[in-house]
């Protein structure tokens, strides 16, 4: 993992928040981890307070080592209504490659405002694996492999 | 432009119409020139690219410069058709908005295309005379076979001819009618999903049909062809495909660009000359631009012997219509009034479901199968025909999916591993019917020149006019008749929602259903053959002016339920051997 | 740990020169692993080379520094490829394989080892008729009767030909390259190692029957670095794609900065472009050279590309006013990395204002350079007029994950660097946008069969014809 603590709890609260692992989230050896890019759109789009109380909270929670987890970011974090919006930003964030601005309507829907972090990021949002699929536009796969099941 | 050459022909569009007829007419040792209002093909398509993966809507038109001295519609101009001054491209009448668009860039709309290559079939050559409905071709399928064929060698189109000897469907060697036919590369394998639903679906008929899941024809690699990789299913057909897999019509313009025809591109033509007294065509004006919203740089007129339109079915008539004088007040090619009429689209109605087993959607290409069961029948005497497009895009288009469903279960608060995996769950299970129905030639749709809105070189804008007729919306309401009756067949649950206030929302028979555009956009310079009816005659030449000829799906006097393009590319090989044969021989 | 890599690198990989060369068919060298350096010296053997400059071919990178970050990794990557270009580019004896008693570069240029290898059109047959043995090379008709002695063939003018697809798909039939020096096209070519040629010819891939008949999974083999209890290892597939410029020193080519050869150049016939064919000898520099290897650490292969330093930018001691390959720095107003106008006919010559305008879209890695300065000065070192030490490697690209799946939805590994390109190469596809830009695996990851089966990244087998020349 980084060396960067910021980087280590948000991967780490990015984990629990999106049900990948850590691993999953920031390979060990990784030519272009988007956790990088999205830790760096988080802090470029919310007051540096707010991110601070969001990730130590996490480190505090995670240093505890609770049995429950989710549990707790979900009490302390995604209940709480400062953090809360941020944090289901993050999972968006994860799962979309999207930045959605958070001084819109809510709730926040498909058609809302936002950016593509960037073109590696739409490479790897999570719905397309959570759909066993891939992002449209980006496929690695090869001829023919629609006609069956994906491997799991 | 440079010093100008003495061209036999000058070809208005280098879409897929423009680009083949201008290759072969340069293979037959032809000076072509052609004019495109869009900018140049790039040498790669990164950019395209970039602006897809960074758009937050990817809708087909999401790849493409949006300029305005070479504006086109956008497909969320819909949610607005109805305000003044127009937000979108179209000035829209209504009483229903024209849900379909077209990309102004060389290499045209095929940039998004799905590669779809449906043959018609025979009896859409022949509906009125069959079911009393519509119009006949001039001519039968038989005559346009062996240029099907070609065609589908030409732009390079998989399938295997068992899966397609359908409905009165015959294939034969082009150039031999005694052999048999092959298509240039074994059929594109079904998706997963394809082949659940055919299951599912078992032994069913409706309407007197036999329900079938049949291959669709696809206009991409199944094998390497013309130097162009095979499909690896990325899954992104419409808007655009990363690896040329898909044919699209820059292809054709290397190819006759490598045979020296010149292209000059950012040349946005608005209208034709005629000399008075030999009433033939004299030139072709145009307008040109630098940058793409600045003002124009240029203006000038060029000559040929010959003049071919090929802008696409909205931009060619309004072309002919804006090049109206005092001795042609209709407009260029129209003494019979019927230039810009009879615009036609393939309304589209969408059903989607979930089924209960997974499909695995979002593999593939955008679509492999389709039901092509109802697109004949006698039931044609009562409603339109259609044929069922099965979506590999889960609830892409009928829901904006993943986007829409992420959202949804983010805002009701599911994080973690449940979101994953009820995400996944709904994912794999999602499928959508597109029915394309056959839409009725109506002289009141129509298009024409704006003469209030202009585009930013000044140029009039397309006004459009558009209704379905009560066949083609009995059609309409037919398919989703049909596509509930199916989804109860296999068990899956309907998720189809109907909004009412969705502008393109209309009523049936006391139903409510949604209007979308298939990207077909036919029917607005028809050929046929009585010259009072019709613009064209059968060889695609002006009844008025018999140096002008017309491509592009502009030229169907109806419009059966395949798409187009295969079509487009048929007519256009037949229209060329023609010119080259018998009026530039 | 510099020192440690270094001593590794002797054992691990000098020994198994023979092997690699002589290679899977005839007598196989089988050497002692605690033996000094290579093979036995020959008589009148020339000094040891300077640096870790080696006549011995790398069967695959050696990591035994055990790198722990990317950065080290690519290191150890870069490192290979500077061993595997110098192995390849070292004087070959008559039938290919090095000669041990001679150093690269000492007589300022030499014939190379990898020039005997087998290129692509011998072994894709139009006629799908088995090539020609390994070490028997076959001419086209059309080069017979050309005066010459030289069995180098250079017959494409953008990568990909009329009738097949070439080895890096052209998504848009990308183009040509036009030198600045005379206005002319830049040739390429393609060849195979003995175990890439092997493995084709033992499974009748050559033919489209053959790949019909097929039904496995294609890989390649695999070079494994040897190891003390395994020290007869296999070198692995590889392939070899070298771009060529005319060169031509009335037109102000400097001769002495770059390796030429006297060249049939072959123009095949074609309708679109119409062209003649054609078959003329001519001096060629050596531009752009591609290696693809495929080893045990990189089932996706391991992509080292190498450029002479003037392409697009003046390399070290270029006299000033000389003119760059393939830039012109006096021209604001060219438009920069687009393709020559068409009709594309190769057998033109370019005015000035059309030649090519290259430039590399992404910088050389500083750790890389580092590496370079390091590698040229060796190759310096044996002899200031070495045209050697005017080549610098771009990059190396590797998987970074490469036990992926290769039949799994991330095949490719995810690639470090993710984009790689080459100017001479790779020319109008370079930069930095997913699925587009020159990636050597994510592209090649594409690569098929004539039959769409996953070719094992390599467009080679779409090139096979029906046996018998017919459809
Ligand atoms: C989303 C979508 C999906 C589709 N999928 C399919 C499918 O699967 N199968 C199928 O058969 N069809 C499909 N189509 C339809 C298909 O794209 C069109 O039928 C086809 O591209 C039309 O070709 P064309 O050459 O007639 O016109 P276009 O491709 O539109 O080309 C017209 C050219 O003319 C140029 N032009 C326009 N106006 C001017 C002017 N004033 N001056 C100079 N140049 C001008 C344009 O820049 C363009 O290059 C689809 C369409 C859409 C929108
Ligand atoms: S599925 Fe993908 S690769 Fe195949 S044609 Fe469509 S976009 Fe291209």
């Amino acid at each position: 993992m980084s060396s960067d603590p910021d980087l280590t709890n948000f991967v780490g609260l990015s984990a629990v928040l999106t049900g990948y692992t850590t691993d999953q989230l920031f390979p060990p050896i990784s030519p272009e981890p988007v956790a990088v890019e999205y830790l760096n759109t988080l802090k470029a789009n919310v007051a540096a307070t707010l991110v601070n109380q969001i990730l130590t909270t996490f480190q505090n929670i995670a240093a505890q080592q609770p049995p429950n987890i989710d549990q707790e970011v979900q009490q302390q974090i995604l209940d709480d209504p400062a953090m809360g919006p941020v944090a289901r930003n993050i999972i968006r964030m994860w799962y979309l490659s999207i930045w959605y601005d958070l001084n819109q309507q809510q709730p926040i829907t498909g058609f809302s405002a936002g950016t593509v972090v960037s073109m590696n990021a739409y490479t790897k949002g999570l719905a397309w694996d959570a759909a066993q699929a891939h992002p449209m536009g980006y496929s690695e796969m090869h001829y023919g492999y629609w006609a069956t099941p994906p491997e799991s | 432009m440079s010093a100008q050459k003495n061209y036999d022909v000058v070809i208005v569009g280098a879409g897929i119409a423009g680009a083949i007829a201008a290759y072969k007419l340069a293979q037959a040792g032809k000076s072509v020139l052609i004019l495109d209002g869009g900018a140049e093909v790039p040498p790669d398509r990164s950019a395209y690219m970039e602006k897809f993966y960074l758009s937050m809507a990817k809708t087909p038109e999401s790849p493409y410069p949006n300029d305005a001295d070479d504006p086109r519609p956008l497909v969320l101009d819909i949610n607005t058709w109805k305000d003044r001054p127009p937000t979108g491209y179209f000035v829209q009448n209504g009483p229903l908005p024209f849900a379909s668009t077209y990309e102004r860039v060389a290499g045209g709309t095929t940039w998004h295309w799905m590669g779809t290559s449906l043959r018609l079939l025979p009896n859409d050559f022949r509906i009125q005379s069959m079911y009393g409905h519509g119009v006949d071709w001039p001519y039968d399928y038989n005559e346009l076979q062996p240029w099907y064929g070609r065609a589908e060698w030409e732009i390079g189109v998989a399938a295997n001819v068992a899966d397609q000897e359908y409905h009165g469907l015959t294939f034969s060697d082009p150039n031999d009618p005694s052999k048999p036919y092959n298509y240039p590369m074994p059929g594109i394998l079904q998706a997963y999903l394809d082949t659940q639903l055919a299951a599912k679906i078992g032994n069913l008929t409706i309407e007197g049909q036999q329900i079938t899941v049949s291959p669709t024809p696809q206009a991409r690699n199944s094998i390497p062809f013309d130097s162009r990789r095979v499909c690896a299913g990325n899954t992104n057909c419409i808007p655009i495909c990363p690896i040329q897999a898909k044919y699209d019509a820059t292809i054709h313009i290397a190819k006759a660009q490598n045979l020296g025809v010149d292209v000059w591109y950012k040349t946005v033509v608005y209208s034709l000359s005629v000399d008075k007294t030999s009433g033939l065509i004299s030139s072709v004006n145009y307008k040109q631009y630098d940058d793409p919203s600045g003002p124009a740089t240029g203006e000038g007129s060029v000559s040929a012997g010959l003049y071919i339109m090929a802008a696409h079915a909205i931009e060619t008539p309004k072309i002919l219509l804006n090049s109206a004088t005092n001795e042609l007040p209709n407009g260029v090619a129209n003494s019979s009034t019927q230039v810009g009429k009879n615009l036609m689209d393939h309304p589209v109605q969408l059903s989607w479901a979930l089924m209960t087993d997974p499909l695995y959607p979002f593999r593939g290409p955008l679509s492999t199968s389709g039901i092509e069961s109802l697109r004949d029948g006698d039931f044609r005497k009562q409603h339109a025909p259609f044929r069922m497009e099965i979506g590999n895009e889960g609830w892409n288009w009928a829901n904006n999916d993943p986007w829409n469903s992420v959202n949804e279960f983010i805002a009701a608060g599911q994080f973690g591993s449940t979101l994953k995996s009820n995400l996944n769950s709904l994912f794999i299970r999602q499928f959508r019917f597109g029915s394309l129905i056959e839409q009725m030639p109506l002289e009141t749709n129509c298009i024409v020149p704006s003469k209030q809105y202009t585009d930013n070189l000044g140029i009039p804008r397309p006004e459009i006019s558009y209704d379905l007729d009560d066949y083609t919306k009995a059609g309409f309401a037919d398919a989703r008749d049909v596509a509930v009756q199916l989804f109860d067949v296999m068990g899956a649950t309907d998720h189809t929602t109907v909004d009412p206030a969705n502008s393109a929302a209309f009523t049936y028979q006391g139903q409510t259903y949604i209007l979308n555009g298939a990207g077909h956009v036919m029917g607005t310079y028809r050929m046929g053959a009585d010259r009072t009816q019709f613009v064209l005659d059968a060889n695609q030449q002006s009844y008025d002016h018999s140096n002008l000829f017309m491509l592009g799906s502009g030229v169907f006097p109806s419009v059966g339920t395949a798409n187009p393009t295969l079509t487009i590319a048929a007519t256009t090989l037949k229209v060329v051997d023609y010119i080259i044969r018998s009026v530039l021989k | 740990m510099h020192l440690a890599r270094k001593i590794i690198c002797i054992i691990a990989l000098c020994s198994f020169a023979a092997a690699a060369i002589a290679g899977c068919g005839g007598t196989q060298q089988t050497a002692n692993s605690n033996a000094p350096p290579a093979p036995a010296p020959r008589l009148g053997a020339a000094p040891p080379p300077p640096g870790n400059l080696s006549s011995n071919l790398p069967h695959d990178a050696d990591f035994s520094d055990n790198p722990s970050t990317l950065d080290q990794i690519q290191h150890d990557f870069d490192v290979f490829s500077w061993q595997s270009f110098v192995a390849l580019n070292w004087p070959a004896l008559a039938d290919g394989s090095p000669d041990t008693s001679k150093i690269i570069g000492a007589d300022g240029d030499n014939s190379t080892v990898w020039e005997s290898y087998k290129e692509s059109y011998e072994v894709f047959l139009p006629d799908g008729s088995t090539p020609l043995p390994w070490g028997q090379n076959q001419l086209p008709a059309a080069c017979q009767g050309v005066a010459g002695s030289t069995a180098k063939v250079l017959r494409m003018t953008q990568k990909v030909s009329d009738e097949v697809l070439d080895e890096l798909s052209q998504p848009f039939n990308t183009g040509p390259i036009v030198d600045q020096q005379n206005g002319k096209y830049a040739r390429f070519e393609i060849r195979l190692n003995q175990d890439a040629f092997n493995f084709i010819v033992n499974n009748t891939l050559y033919n489209k029957q053959g790949q019909q008949a097929f039904t496995q999974f294609i890989q390649f083999p695999s070079g494994v670095a040897p190891t003390p209890t395994n020290p007869n290892t296999p070198v692995g597939a590889m392939l070899i794609k070298a771009a060529w410029k005319v060169i031509d020193p009335a037109n102000g080519d400097i001769p002495g900065r770059y390796h030429t050869v006297q060249a049939y150049v072959y123009t095949q016939a074609s309708d679109n472009p119409p062209t003649k064919e054609s078959c003329q000898l001519v001096t060629m520099g050596l531009v752009g050279f591609h290696i693809a290897h495929k080893t045990q650490s990189a089932p996706q292969w391991v992509w080292s590309t190498f450029e002479q330093v003037d392409n697009v930018q003046p390399g070290a001691g270029l006299p000033p006013g000389a003119k760059l390959n393939f830039f012109n720095p006096a021209c604001a107003t060219c438009p920069v990395n687009v393709p020559p106008p068409k009709p594309w006919d190769p057998y033109q010559t370019l005015p000035p204002d059309k030649r090519s305008q290259i430039k590399r879209v992404i910088p050389i890695d500083d750790a890389t350079k580092a590496l370079n300065a390091q590698w040229q000065g060796w190759l310096k070192a044996v002899n200031p007029n070495s045209v050697w030490q005017y080549y610098e490697l771009v990059s190396t690209q590797w998987p970074t994950q490469p036990s992926a799946s290769l039949t799994g939805p991330n095949p490719t590994g995810s690639p470090a660097p993710p984009f790689l390109a080459n100017t001479t190469l790779e020319t109008y596809v370079q930069g930095k946008v997913p699925n587009v830009s020159s990636s050597c695996i994510m592209c090649h990851n594409n690569a098929t069969t004539t039959n769409s089966k996953f070719s094992d990244f390599t467009y080679l087998l779409e090139r096979a014809q029906s046996k018998g020349g017919g459809k």
